[in-house]
């Protein structure tokens, strides 16, 4: 027989104290899931981004990142998919139908690269849209963030990007046990981190539907309110959509928007930012990049690149340039990521990691040009993943 | 895990006190050993298994201890954590200073390709601060070796401290093991817990990403104030991310029994720099004070032995030339205070204090810069034109509140860390637990923004 367990003592003051802070906690997290609970959703019913016109983009500035993705989540799961389909993260924002020389034109070319999705939750969003037969029918070109980037991050770790069923979705088809635990644990990471977060609390509060947020040169051709533009930045985002369509018209907030193929535009009305080198430190005490890593690397490129097969279209992954001096290329995560890539050879993978000293492939120093663009276009082209 | 992620706050914390407190009082230190274990593994299977190596090797050899040869014992006792400690932490340096060339560096790619494990200087520090006292014959060697993994892995000092001694957890542990029924302080721990998140995300990531405003700027975008203000941020930074640290460890080895020491007491109003060291880090100090120092010979040479022992806490601190500059800059302080001490004592309180603050201050660029780059922010100082480009009012106010809480508000008034514990509970508003959880609401709720801590990386 076990012996009882015995549970600690604690003074009557004690007690109460205690009560009291755990009352006080229930509260509070009890108001943060209420203000999480009540963020319309832009997944259901999706947003159909036929409908935008060639001058239009549906600007996302103001939606959490959890509805930002979401947004063309949405979009993937509900309309019909295009021919050549782009997936991975921020990273390819500005990848566009022009680089095809094409229109944005959202049944030739889709962008549904968002936030920051790594191979893990990329590998479950693309089965995801495998199991609705939604997957683009001739192309799926799949980014990996470059490795100097940001020092190995978002390439082999979870983020906290995708919604819950779709991760349940992976949870129930995982035949290891190991594989399926540390799957669960990224869930439950993800939901904490979406509920418990002050930026949901905040745009709970003052965000309102998607009919304001369609913007276009028409649309935006009245200066927006005195009062709106005197506001301190800070304070912008959460007094703002108050304004209605003037806050989303608002220069600084038209650039976070996806124009109809789901590109992201270029800063409207200015020139190029000034470009600055990659200079994030590669210190190892903090990259996110593991010796060992180099398995997880082939086991999702192989995983993902399987599920292109099995739906008999062309699939190829992406590793973009970051803009960076050539001493950084033999950095540790670098090596790391060489080895990954080594173990699948048989995987298709463009590689651009070595044009990382031509300016003119950039918009930023970790965000390619439209240039860029049309030399992938190029490529991909040239390699017979374009008809 | 970091403490300062909703992962440990809301799903590994309240798991582990629950399963702690249910079960039968001989299961304790297995529920706290294997909680221990999870929160360091999840950083990876090669860093679990280099810390379970370090503390099986510790154990075991404290026995050769007694039958071998004292110093033939004590050598292969401290080996194993020595060589993990190079090899995982300072073999980049290493080869980096000495110019290693591709083919060098290969021989050691498995070592190089694994992160550094979270925490390694202090267990290692802890692990063979164990092997000596056994040698020295002040402790026995363990025999139960469910306590000693207790001691080495209890995750509330694993990761930054305190750095602790076995003999000041030993019977803390025991009592977990044989202690029918425990009374911890859990108000007094939550409280500290509370206040230890809200400062490292509201004080010191706020100020460490206000200190990044004016790195990297081109020339002509910040001038010599900017520069000013910048290291007070940084000071700001590095002070209260360590010691929100400090104060989360404490808070959370209260809500399990056991007592850690106070690893800071307002270093910032020491009164010289010998007086900061025996405030900062304390357990640090009197480490190296009781492990190095003294067996050098202490005061025998007291400036070769001073500059020895900082240059040792500088590379403690980091794998590089700066930290090192950093340790030797602070030795060489003591030192300055050791030659100048009737002229400095007479000074005025205020202004030895200021004094020390300022001098300390400036050697905290070191943990952020190159020494390139250390020099050329110095030059910056001298010689830009008087005046800020980069911190407005609200900055310089945030900076003034924070110094208001450091320097105007003694830490017995406001925090309950030392004993009598409970003093706080009584007081209206300071001990209030609606307080308490606003704080670490308000902490949690904006967890997104916080960084790592920075001691994590020692």
């Amino acid at each position: 027989m076990l012996p009882a367990p015995s549970m600690p003592h604690a003074a009557p003051s004690q007690r109460r104290w205690l009560a009291a802070f755990g009352l006080t906690l229930a509260c509070l997290a009890g108001l943060a899931l209420w203000l999480y609970l009540r963020l319309p959703s832009f997944r259901s019913p999706a947003f159909d981004f036929r409908t935008l016109g060639p001058d239009q983009s549906f600007v996302t500035q103001g939606l959490t990142r959890r509805q930002d993705g979401s947004l063309k989540l949405g979009f993937a799961e509900s309309y019909p998919p295009p021919r050549i389909g782009a997936y991975g993260n921020h990273i390819i924002n500005h990848l566009s139908s022009e680089a095809f020389g094409r229109a944005p034109d959202p049944a030739f070319f889709f962008n549904y690269a968002f936030a920051n999705l790594a191979l893990p939750e990329l590998e479950a969003y693309l089965v995801h849209l495998e199991k609705l037969g939604h997957l683009p029918t001739q192309l799926a070109l799949v980014q990996i963030t470059t490795p100097n980037n940001d020092n190995g991050h978002y390439i082999v770790n979870w983020g906290h990007e995708l919604p819950p069923d779709i991760l349940l979705e992976r949870l129930v088809v995982q035949g290891n046990l190991g594989d399926a635990a540390g799957l669960a644990w990224q869930m439950m990471r993800s939901e904490l981190n979406e509920v418990l977060n002050y930026n949901t609390a905040i745009l709970s509060l003052v965000q309102g539907g998607p009919d304001n947020r369609i913007a276009s040169e028409a649309a935006c051709r009245d200066a927006p309110p005195e009062w709106l533009q005197r506001l301190p930045m800070a304070l912008r985002g959460a007094v703002g959509p108050i304004a209605g369509r003037s806050f989303y018209c608002l220069p600084q907030n038209r650039w976070y928007a996806y124009r109809r193929d789901g590109s992201m535009p270029l800063q409207p009305g200015e020139g190029p930012v000034p470009l600055i080198r990659n200079e994030n430190p590669l210190k190892d005490s903090e990259r996110e990049l593991n010796a060992g890593d180099e398995a997880r690397i082939a086991r999702y490129l192989r995983a993902i690149e399987a599920i292109g097969r099995r739906a008999g279209i062309k699939l190829v992954f992406l590793v973009p340039p970051v803009y960076e001096t050539d001493d950084r290329r033999d950095s540790q995560v670098n090596r790391i990521f060489d080895r990954g890539l080594a173990l699948a050879p048989e995987v298709p993978v463009i590689d651009h990691r070595h044009l990382h000293g031509d300016p003119a492939l950039f918009h930023d120093y970790r965000h390619p040009s439209p240039r860029y663009y049309r030399l992938l276009a190029d490529e991909l082209r040239r390699r017979g993943y374009l008809d | 895990m970091n403490f300062n992620s909703l992962e440990f706050l809301v799903l590994f914390l309240p798991a582990t006190l629950l399963v702690f407190y249910a079960v039968p009082r001989h299961l304790r230190l297995w529920v706290l050993v294997g909680a221990s274990l999870v929160f360091y593994g999840v950083s990876g299977p090669e860093v679990l298994l280099a810390f379970v190596i370090a503390i099986a090797w510790g154990y075991a050899t404290a026995f050769l201890l007694q039958r071998w040869p004292k110093a033939l014992a004590l050598v292969m006792a401290v080996s194993v954590p020595a060589f993990t400690l190079v090899m995982f932490k300072y073999l980049g340096f290493i080869l980096d200073s000495v110019q290693a060339g591709p083919d060098m560096r290969a021989h050691f790619s498995f070592f190089l390709g694994i992160l550094l494990p979270a925490g390694i200087s202090f267990y290692t520090f802890e692990i063979v601060s164990y092997s000596i006292d056994v040698a020295d014959g002040k402790i026995p060697p363990e025999r139960d070796a469910l306590r000693f993994a207790g001691f080495a892995t209890f995750f509330p000092h694993l990761i930054a401290g305190p750095i602790m001694r076995y003999a000041d957890l030993r019977d803390q542990l025991r009592a977990l093991q044989e202690t029918e029924r425990l009374e911890p302080h859990l108000a007094s721990g939550l409280r500290l817990l509370a206040i230890g998140l809200f400062f490292k995300i509201f004080v010191a990531d706020i100020s460490g990403s206000l200190a990044a405003k004016a790195t990297g700027l081109a020339a002509g975008e910040a001038l010599a104030l900017d520069r000013l203000v910048q290291v007070a941020f940084w000071s700001m930074q590095i002070y209260y991310d360590f010691w929100a640290y400090s104060v989360m460890a404490i808070g959370l080895g209260r809500l399990f029994c056991v007592e850690l020491p106070v690893n800071f007491r307002e270093p910032y109003l020491s009164a010289n720099p010998r007086e900061f060291w025996q405030r900062w880090h304390i357990t640090l100090s009197y480490w190296l004070r009781d492990y190095v120092y003294i067996r050098m010979g202490g005061r025998e040479a007291y400036v070769r032995n001073i500059l020895i022992v900082f240059a040792l806490v500088g590379l403690w601190h980091g794998a590089g030339w700066n930290f090192v500059a950093w340790g030797v800059y602070h030795g060489a302080l003591v030192i300055l205070y050791h030659v100048t001490r009737p002229a400095w004592d007479r000074l005025p309180h205020a202004v030895s204090v200021a004094l020390t603050f300022t001098l300390v201050s400036f050697g905290w660029p070191l943990f952020f810069l190159s020494l390139g780059d250390y020099w050329a922010f110095l030059r910056d100082l001298a010689t830009l034109p008087w005046g800020v480009e980069q911190f407005g009012l609200r900055h310089l106010l945030f900076l003034a509140a924070i110094g208001l809480v450091t320097f105007g508000v003694r830490e017995k008034v406001w925090l309950d860390i030392e004993p009598p514990l409970g003093r706080l509970e009584q007081r209206r508003l300071l001990g209030s637990p609606v307080l308490a959880a606003a704080l670490m609401f308000a902490g949690m709720l904006c967890i997104s923004l916080s960084k790592t801590f920075i001691y994590f990386r020692f």
